[in-house]
């Protein structure tokens, strides 16, 4: 019994220690949420997307699909600040997918305090791709 | 490089210079009230309080100077992105006379991280520090006295972004510089509650975020 109570105490501990926040000196992950990518601003309103990306911040992978495909390529991403000021910032960004091709951009965040993030625009060879922010 | 030495060096031989002939004029003011200087030929050392003599110096101080430790708990609210934060100082130093310098630890904690409420970007913000703090009390009126200092730490402005719950991430830091001036009332013995305005503003690199005016009040 004295045993089990331990275990349940080390759980109980465990929890505990899961609520105390931690602190990083790294800057945040930003590239975090779906992103889409519509053809013109009659597609956006509307919300028919072309291409959609989710990125999960804490595993650093992502999905994206394109409208009419049905396969959904997968694999993770890295990135990189060349410049950071909370609700705005640019460096480079690498996606790595799981076939083994990979796509490296330079790219622009912008996102508000209030409103959160507006949109991703990745560069690649002088050609801008706006994503903008899916709640 | 070479060139930067030679200012530093010139800079640290001039402020050498003031400390010393500033320590001058203090001996040559205070010689005939205060502290005289020992004779050359002074041979009854033994008739000194050994505890207040000074063989360094050769200077026998007539009256002592109050010097005590000296920590304090302060609780402060500062105005950023406009709104209030609820903060805490807590410092330990040396008071020498009217003049007290102490380290210091800050803590702010934000109610609307970057004065926003709504949690879409970042979800929590606290604001600590570390420092050292000059406080001279400039004014004494019976029980009453006024006091002004000035406080240079280095701060560190802690972001919880929404995607990553319970992790702060540090995002501005640099050099903190918040003057100030307090009002005070003597109570009991050394217990001074006191009561003051600040400006605090990020020295470098510059961050308008953290600029603001705030109260601050001495618990103990």
């Amino acid at each position: 019994m004295l045993f089990s109570l331990l275990f349940i105490g080390c759980d109980d501990m465990k929890s505990l220690m899961s609520l105390i926040p931690k602190f990083e000196s790294s800057l945040p992950n930003v590239i975090s949420g779906k992103f889409a990518y519509y053809e013109n601003e009659t597609d956006q309103s509307q919300r028919i997307y072309t291409e959609l990306y989710e990125f999960d911040p804490i595993n650093r992978t992502f999905t994206h699909s394109v409208a009419g495909e049905d396969e959904e390529r997968k694999g993770s991403y890295t990135y990189a600040y060349s410049d950071f000021i909370i609700t705005e910032c640019n460096g480079f960004l690498t996606l790595a997918y799981e076939d083994g091709t990979s796509a490296a951009y330079a790219f622009k965040y912008e996102a508000t305090a209030v409103g959160g993030p507006v949109s991703i625009t990745l560069r690649q060879d002088n050609v801008d791709k706006v994503l903008i922010f899916e709640p | 490089m070479y060139g930067t030495m030679k200012k530093l060096a010139m800079i640290l031989l001039m402020v050498l210079f003031a400390v010393s002939a500033y320590a001058d004029e203090i001996i040559e003011a205070e010689e005939p009230s205060g502290i005289k200087i020992e004779e050359e030929s002074t041979n009854n050392r033994s008739s000194y309080d050994p505890d207040t003599y000074d063989y360094t110096f050769g200077l026998i101080p007539t009256e002592e100077l109050d010097i005590y430790f000296a920590s304090h708990l302060y609780m402060d609210t500062t105005m950023l992105y406009g709104y209030p934060t609820i903060g805490a100082t807590w410092d330990i130093g040396l008071g020498v006379d009217t003049v007290t310098i102490a380290a210091y630890v800050k803590y702010a904690h934000f109610f609307k991280p970057l004065g926003s409420g709504t949690g879409n970007l970042y979800i929590a913000e606290e604001m600590t520090e570390i420092g050292l703090s000059f406080k001279v009390r400039a004014y004494e009126l019976g029980r009453f006295n006024v006091s002004f200092g000035i406080n240079t730490g280095w701060y560190q402005q802690w972001l919880m972004h929404y995607s990553s719950a319970n992790t702060y991430s540090l995002v501005n830091n640099g050099l903190m510089i918040r003057p100030e001036a307090s009002i005070g009332w003597n109570w009991i013995g050394r217990w001074n509650m006191e009561i003051g305005l600040f400006y605090q503003t990020p020295l470098y690199p510059t961050y308008e975020g953290y600029n603001g005016w705030g109260v601050f009040i001495k618990l103990v």
